[in-house]
């Protein structure tokens, strides 16, 4: 390949951001150029005299440098999986591969571009009345227009890279490190406050980095503050960092090299600029038209000349200052046009006068002349104008340059005060908006504050950093008052020139024009909310600040009204594009385990999520269905274990500790003897089933109550918060991540516990539902005899750090019984045999125990429980669905969870729970059905994808009825 | 039969994957030392498993009382921590609810849990097998921050806080181990294997890496 293109720059000056110590090379579009450490991609690529950048979203017309600030929505770039990389604003690495995006074709040779062509046919709103009739041709104007829409195409298959995310806190965050903020920072730092002092670019002095013949003072006032901020302990300044949002309470997303920080301030200073307005004139978007700091950008901070011969269009004399910059990086000027009827009198026209420069007063550029199929421009016609843009004629004069430089006015960057809920008010004077009300603990000073004087803003920030560092530490505010600025109003009132045949675009982003916002008025949209929705404008890359003040200009001499009733639209966050990833950060998704995790994995477990929990669902190596199988053939036949480590296991401990279960559960508790358990059922307040699990009694004013294994957080929570409202004497006890628990099933169990403790464990003397606490294996045991499976059984839960060792103990001793561990879903199986419900699957969110054959387990003669006086209300009432076995001989067509269970039209009910039961042979489920269907032997339709299949209602449970298995 | 089984750590399988020196404390395997490296991870960030640490929780409103018996001073404030006299520590985090950590060869958790044997008023033994971690080094504070709202410099000394640390409850509290700065959580050790694996991937970035508890508490070699 050639070696790449290097243009050489503008003699070095002691300010530039470059280092030509490091040269790079990079490719754009296919062909190679060299770049200096430091350029961004844009500086870099207009310094090797490239001019075609980008192409806009809609029309697809060339663009180039605008702004060099982040705001050049349409130079947007790919670089291998990261897509959308602003040129203005993102530095050049070596071996870049760069591709223009939103292009078809390629960047020069565009075929989208045909668009432009077009343009007559799709003005903004045309889309809302176009492609909704036919009704039949939607779904493909919507497939083109996604197919169309979009910049750049994500490739989903790309590695992710975490981005981290990280907390912090200051007393003062100063935004922007300007004239202003430093001042600020200096301020709040010798008030002892603990400051923060963010810039979003590489070095402090914001507008002064670039100022030129601006403000020749720049260099030594920026110099002079940095070295006093560098001696400040308390003061840290972070470089490269953006703030992108600001929150209640002054929290403040910050996006860095680090990624993304989420700052607490106590109080904050803004302190963020302005940012410099364009004018709207014919072809005002051309490669080589651009803002008069985007200039100054390139031929200060990069040593790139932005073009051969200019044109200044200015509305303020900050313009003359940009004028006077490109004379000096040898660009021949070939006339200011002010737009001004009467131009100032100050230092900078006077030195632009002296330097033979011609103004031309009170004109304006009516349009620009493209060139090279409007790749660039050529000239521009010049006309007198109106303070209100209306052109007095348009025969003008045509004056050859190959760029025109735009210094005609400012926004205040006040997004982040919007966001914060303060308020912008539009100053007649200064024809632009100024902060107004700010929210407490919120400062702004500098350009923000519509103070522009170098030394101006320098007391400003100064009177700022002091009222946060007081603010910050409860004190009284200093007095505060507005510096006296040699620049009275810095912004034209109306640089924009409507021209008959269009191309004059407010928004470059979304492409929108003058006539689009007239228009838009025309059809009733008079507010700048509603003119925003209806032509997107603002809404692009750059969310509207370079376009949207000239958009409220235009809306309020269309409609009539004044610029602050037309107002301006809604601040949100982000300041600025922020990727998904820096959002994501690094995607924390807590997983627990069980303390048996470790075995499951060395038996070759197959785990799935079971909320937050990662649990085997079976044991390989055998294939799911065969393995399934072969841990309920265990358990019927020999003895299985299962880690149950997830339940819930809470202590209720306390004098009223039966009382407060009395309340909070169904069922009976005072009655509940030493040494027993029993089933638990638990309502909300409406009676609909929420929980369900086990109850011991482990002393006169001690309960252990286990819980669904994701019910366990929300029922502690629920424990706590009834203890507080009744006041009653009891504690509760979370032990839930603290015990481990186990489950050993089956028919041989007792003979392997017995070898394991001394505690009797005989049919006699730990008889079904018996409670004990003994030592098993060397552990502090608390062992229920229950039968979830349906077989004998022990749950056995210990302190979490022995659980390991009981696991390996007990496997040890049922190898001669053959022992497996079995997963959740043969333990689902084994259970729906028995037709035991599982809540939560078996139940919904409207569930009543009347309903899901509960009712054994609710007392509803007890003075009080939660949900009860529901229940008492619907007890009376007929059921409307009720919950049954089924099952089916033929399951050719097998249905699924949550199939329907109907009656011809009629919904009658659901399928809860289905499965193939080895024990019996054939399909067993359960499901919600009309309560006269639950008759055993009634034969229930069940539709599965569109079709109907037939089941038979059974009685529960399906296996062993006289339950004697587990009570053996 | 009398309780003798072994306490695992929630981190022993990972930390079995590095190799480690096992040293028994309190009924646990404890890895001591993972490495030559651990006095230059220490420099840095490095990150400690002190699960063998023995935790009692006492709850019930009697238990200020009781532990005055037993001639420990539990302190007035919420949070607030005190050392004992052989090194392990006290803290209240409930009008009645208490937790001591010992220290290796530290005997007052086994004298109370003696004590406890007996039938105590109002006094309930609430089992502590927690995940406890130790962030040490510079670059702790940076990774805590990465981690957790509550950054390091607002952790008052003898004193714990309530958290969130990479998406999980936490106690979060200073403490001078071996003359080094570690930044402390304890945790529900269902969580233990998470937050390992995700302090660790946030500690590489910084060089840093997993060592043993003997650098910590080099006089219980």
């Amino acid at each position: 390949m050639a070696d790449p293109i290097f243009i050489e720059r503008l003699p070095a000056a002691g300010h530039e951001w470059i280092d030509r110590d490091q040269r790079l090379c990079f490719s754009f579009e296919g062909r190679r150029y060299g770049a200096y450490a430091g350029d961004t991609i844009s500086s870099a690529l207009w310094g090797n005299g490239v001019r075609l950048l980008g192409r806009s979203f809609k029309y697809h017309r060339p663009r180039g440098v605008y702004s060099m600030c982040a705001h050049d929505a349409n130079v947007m770039l790919e670089n291998g999986e990261t897509l959308n990389i602003r040129g203005d604003t993102t530095l050049v690495e070596d071996g870049m591969d760069l591709t223009a995006v939103n292009t078809v074709g390629s960047l020069r040779y565009d075929l989208a571009g045909l668009t432009d062509r077009m343009s007559g046919f799709l003005p903004v709103g045309f889309y809302y009345k176009a492609f909704h009739t036919p009704n039949w041709m939607f779904p493909n104007w919507e497939r083109m227009i996604r197919d169309i829409a979009g910049l750049g195409k994500v490739n989903p298959a790309a590695e992710w890279k975490p981005s981290p995310k990280g907390y912090d806190a200051c007393d003062v965050l100063i935004v922007g490190g300007g004239p202003s903020g430093m001042a600020a920072a200096l301020a709040a730092g010798r008030a002892g406050s603990r400051v923060v002092l963010v810039e979003d670019t590489r070095c402090l002095g914001g507008s002064l980095c670039y100022a030129g013949a601006t403000a020749p003072e720049s260099v030594a006032t920026i110099n002079s503050m940095r070295d006093e901020i560098a001696k400040l302990e308390n003061v840290e300044v972070r470089l490269n960092t953006s703030v992108r949002g600001c929150y209640s309470e002054n929290w403040l997303a910050m996006i860095g090299p680090g990624g993304m920080t989420k700052m607490r301030a106590t109080a904050v200073v803004v302190a963020t600029g302005a940012y410099e307005q364009p004018a709207v004139f014919r072809h005002n978007d051309l490669p080589g038209v651009m803002l008069g700091t985007a200039a100054q950008r390139l031929a200060h901070l990069y040593r790139v000349k932005p073009m051969q011969r200019a044109l200044v269009l200015l509305g303020n004399d900050y313009g003359y200052g940009v004028a006077l910059d490109l004379k000096a990086a040898g660009v021949e000027v070939a006339a200011v046009v002010d737009l001004r009827e009467t131009i100032g009198k100050g230092e900078l026209v006077h030195d632009v006068k002296t330097a033979g420069i011609e103004i031309l007063a009170g004109q304006c550029v009516y349009e620009a002349h493209p060139a090279g199929g409007l790749r660039g421009i050529k000239g521009a016609r010049v006309c007198p104008v109106n303070s209100d843009g209306t052109c007095i004629s348009t025969t003008g004069i045509n004056v050859n340059c190959d760029g025109i430089v735009m210094a005609t006015g400012w926004a205040p960057a006040g997004d982040l005060i919007g966001q914060a809920g303060g308020r912008l008010n539009y100053v007649q004077d200064a024809a632009q908006f100024r902060p107004d009300e700010l929210p407490p603990g919120m400062f702004a000073a500098g350009r923000v504050n519509g103070v522009f004087g170098v030394d101006a803003r320098v007391e400003d920030g100064g009177q700022a950093g002091g009222q946060a560092a007081a603010f910050a530490v409860g004190k009284e505010l200093p007095a505060r008052r507005r510096p006296t600025d040699e620049i009275i109003a810095p912004s034209h009132p109306y640089p924009i020139v409507k021209h008959p045949k269009g191309k004059a675009f407010v928004d470059l982003d979304e492409d929108v024009q003058i006539k689009d916002i007239v228009n838009a008025a025309k059809e009733g949209y008079d507010s700048a909310e509603l003119v925003k929705r209806y032509t997107t404008v603002g809404m692009g890359p750059s969310q509207g600040k370079i376009s949207n003040l000239n958009s409220s200009r235009i809306l309020a001499k269309a409609t009539g009204q004044t610029i602050g009733a037309v107002g301006y639209t809604t601040f949100r966050p982000f300041t600025q594009p922020t990727t998904i990833g820096e959002l994501a950060g690094r995607r924390f998704h807590p997983d627990r385990r069980t303390p048996i995790h470790s075995r499951h994995q060395a038996a070759g477990a197959v785990f799935m999520h079971a909320g937050a929990w990662l649990r085997p669902e079976y044991y390989g190596p055998r294939v799911r269905h065969q393995a399934i199988v072969h841990e309920v053939q265990a358990v019927r036949h020999s003895a299985g274990i299962i880690d149950v480590g997830t339940l819930g296991k809470i202590d209720v401990c306390g004098a009223d500790a039966a009382e407060f279960l009395e309340r909070m559960y169904t069922g009976r508790f005072s009655d509940l003897t030493l040494g027993r358990c029993r089933y638990a059922l638990m309502c909300d307040e409406s009676g609909v089933v929420i929980d369900d699990g086990m109850s011991a009694r482990l002393g006169d004013d001690r309960f252990y109550v286990t819980t669904t294994s994701s019910g366990s957080a929300a029922i502690v929570r629920e424990m706590k918060r009834w203890a507080m409202i009744w006041g009653l004497e009891v504690t509760i006890i979370d032990h839930t991540g603290q015990f481990g628990a186990l489950n050993l099933a089956g028919p041989e169990s007792r003979n392997i516990l017995g070898r394991l403790t001394d505690l009797d464990i005989s049919a006699g003397g730990f008889e079904y539902l018996g409670f004990r606490e003994a030592v098993v294996a060397g552990v502090n045991c608390r062992l229920m005899r229950v039968g979830f499976v349906g077989e004998l059984g022990y749950e056995l839960h210990v302190p979490a750090q022995h659980a390991a060792a009981l696991w390996d103990a007990v496997i040890e001793a049922g190898q001669p019984e053959g022992i497996i561990p079995f997963g959740v879903e043969a333990q689902r199986l084994l259970r729906m045999e028995k037709g035991h419900q599982i809540i939560g699957q078996d139940t919904d969110g409207l569930t009543t125990p009347l309903e899901a054959g509960l009712a054994w387990a609710v007392k509803m003669t007890k003075p009080f429980f939660i949900g009860q006086r529901s229940l008492k209300i619907v007890e009376p009432r007929p059921n409307v669905r009720a919950l049954a076995g089924f099952v089916m001989h033929d399951s050719t067509v097998m249905p699924s969870e949550c199939h329907l269970v109907v009656d011809g039209d009629e919904i009658c009910g659901r399928v809860t729970s289905i499965a193939r039961s080895p024990t019996l042979g054939h399909v067993i489920g359960m499901a919600y059905m009309r309560p006269d269907q639950t008759t055993p032997g009634t034969v229930i339709d069940i539709r599965v994808e569109g079709r109907l299949v037939q089941a038979e209602v059974a009685k529960l449970p399906f296996f062993d009825p006289s339950n004697e298995r587990q009570k053996s | 039969m009398s309780t003798t089984a072994f306490r695992t750590s929630p981190l022993h399988s990972e930390l079995e994957q590095l190799s480690p020196t096992w040293t028994m404390v309190a009924g646990m395997q404890a890895a001591s030392c993972l490495g030559d490296n651990e006095m230059h991870l220490l420099e840095t960030v490095a990150l400690c498993d002190l699960s063998f640490l023995p935790r009692l929780g006492l709850n019930g409103p009697g238990v200020t009382g009781w532990l005055q018996t037993q001639d420990i001073e539990v302190p007035a404030a919420m949070y607030e921590l005190a050392t004992l006299s052989d090194g392990s520590s006290v803290v209240r985090i409930g009008t009645n609810e208490v937790i001591i950590e010992g220290v290796p060869g530290a005997g007052t958790i086994d004298k109370l849990t003696a004590a406890l044997a007996t039938d105590v008023k109002d006094v309930f033994n609430v089992t502590r097998n927690e995940a406890s971690l130790a962030l040490a080094g510079p670059a702790a504070a940076d990774v805590l921050a990465q981690t957790c709202s509550v950054l390091v410099r607002d952790l008052l000394e003898q004193a714990l806080v309530y958290t969130r640390v990479a998406g999980v409850s936490a106690a979060v509290f200073q403490q001078e181990l071996n003359g080094c700065n570690c930044v402390r959580l304890v945790f529900d050790p269902s969580y233990g294997i998470y937050m390992w694996r995700e302090l660790l991937k946030i500690i590489a970035e910084y060089g840093g890496g997993a060592v043993g508890f003997a650098c910590l508490f080099p006089e219980s070699q």
